[in-house]
């Protein structure tokens, strides 16, 4: 296991590639995952490894408190992802501009990194991203509430115990990191970017949102406000994009780092039917 | 293998589950995605890029990776290791 000292923390790192057999690109991808129940796995059975084949260099590494890496209890606001990410390419030694993908709340991370350090970043991919909004602190708390009082919820306890004790101990490990640390009142530390920030962003973003997701609007705000933004929605899909349509996401990111000419890869929905999210605010119980 | 299990499997209750070459890391052992992660690298590091384990379960469905077994693995590097002994033997 590969871990650096980034910003006074000790991050799990996996660098893939490029594979030896294909021309290296030059280019350097770093994914970033999601929130409390995600680390770099997400990313490392799905896209990490088709983008490595093609030549790129791919970083995977796990937020603070995530996976394997290490758990502080404090530090977890917005501002101390992009400062993570940023000591983490320092780290490192990366010094050109970087390709960012984000799932979910790691495209907060990615937008707020291509806001803070321009000169590091050199396009942005939102998979279901997040971006701090107003009111979006108070939305990621609410949600962090969702995971431990889910936990307690006989309905949602039942689709864990149903999936055996691997999930339980993710779902556990989920709410040791909300208990023990300072990430519920950190989340609501964030201002978010102003239209005009947003606006001046001259790098590209593909943005990647499902149909039926809660977050769809973000994306569309986001080809609203940014010049160079090229929105991708997916019919029926809900936040789960990466985990349910992963093959498609590798076929769309090979066509992106190519230099994205003309129409993007077709998508066509699997037979099966996508599973849906076993969460929803309607287990909150009413304040 | 036994070594690299033993230092990847996260719930001490498994930790002394008896592996054998026909152990699934799905229903057996329940290991997590990320601590594939670390026998992915484990076995990166121990046998250099002629074993590529994510390449190998990048292919798998979900259901191929809920009955993949220690034996599929250990089969799946001795090919790679025998691949890469022919590929480096010396001409002549």
């Amino acid at each position: 296991m590969a871990e650096v000292l980034a910003n006074g923390v000790r991050l799990h790192v996996q660098r893939l590639g490029p594979s030896p057999e294909v021309r290296p690109s030059g280019e350097t991808i770093v994914l970033i995952h999601g929130l409390v129940v995600d680390d770099l796995s997400s990313y490392y059975f799905t896209l990490a490894n088709p983008l490595a084949a093609a030549g790129h260099d791919v970083v995977l590494y796990d937020l603070r408190g995530h996976g394997h890496s290490e758990r502080p209890r404090t530090g977890y606001t917005l501002r101390d992802g992009i400062a993570d990410l940023d000591g983490l390419l320092t780290a490192l030694a990366i010094d050109r501009p970087i390709h960012l993908v984000g799932n979910s709340y790691g495209g907060a991370i990615a937008i707020g990194m291509a806001l803070d350090h321009p000169d590091r970043v050199a396009d942005v991919t939102m998979i279901e991203g997040h971006y701090a909004t107003e009111g979006f602190g108070e939305e990621m708390a609410e949600t962090l509430r969702l995971v431990t009082v889910g936990i307690q919820h006989e309905k949602w306890r039942n689709w864990i115990v149903e999936r055996g004790r691997k999930t339980m101990r993710l779902a556990r490990r989920g709410v040791t990191l909300i208990e023990d640390t300072s990430i519920e009142l950190d989340v609501l530390d964030m201002a978010p970017p102003l239209p005009s920030a947003l606006q001046a962003l001259t790098i590209p973003i593909l943005a990647i949102y499902g149909g039926a997701s809660e977050v769809l609007e973000r994306g569309r705000e986001l080809e609203r406000l940014v010049a160079g933004t090229r929105l991708i929605v997916l019919p029926d899909l809900d936040h789960r994009v990466l985990f349910n349509t992963a093959p498609y996401l590798c076929e769309v990111l090979l066509w992106w780092y190519a230099g994205h000419v003309g129409e993007p890869p077709v998508f066509v929905p699997p037979d099966v039917p996508f599973e849906p999210a076993p969460l929803s605010r309607a287990m909150l119980p009413s304040a | 293998m036994r070594r690299h299990l033993g230092a990847v499997i996260g719930d001490p209750e498994l930790i002394h589950t008896p592996i054998t070459m026909d152990t699934t890391f799905g229903s057996d052992l329940e290991l997590e995605s990320i601590e594939f992660v670390a026998l992915a690298d484990r076995l990166r590091t121990e046998f250099g890029a002629r074993v590529n384990f994510v390449a190998f379960l990048s292919e798998k469905n979900v259901d191929d990776m809920v009955s993949l077994t220690v034996g599929d693995v250990v089969r799946y590097v001795a090919e790679c290791v025998r691949e890469g002994a022919v590929e480096t033997k010396p001409v002549g």
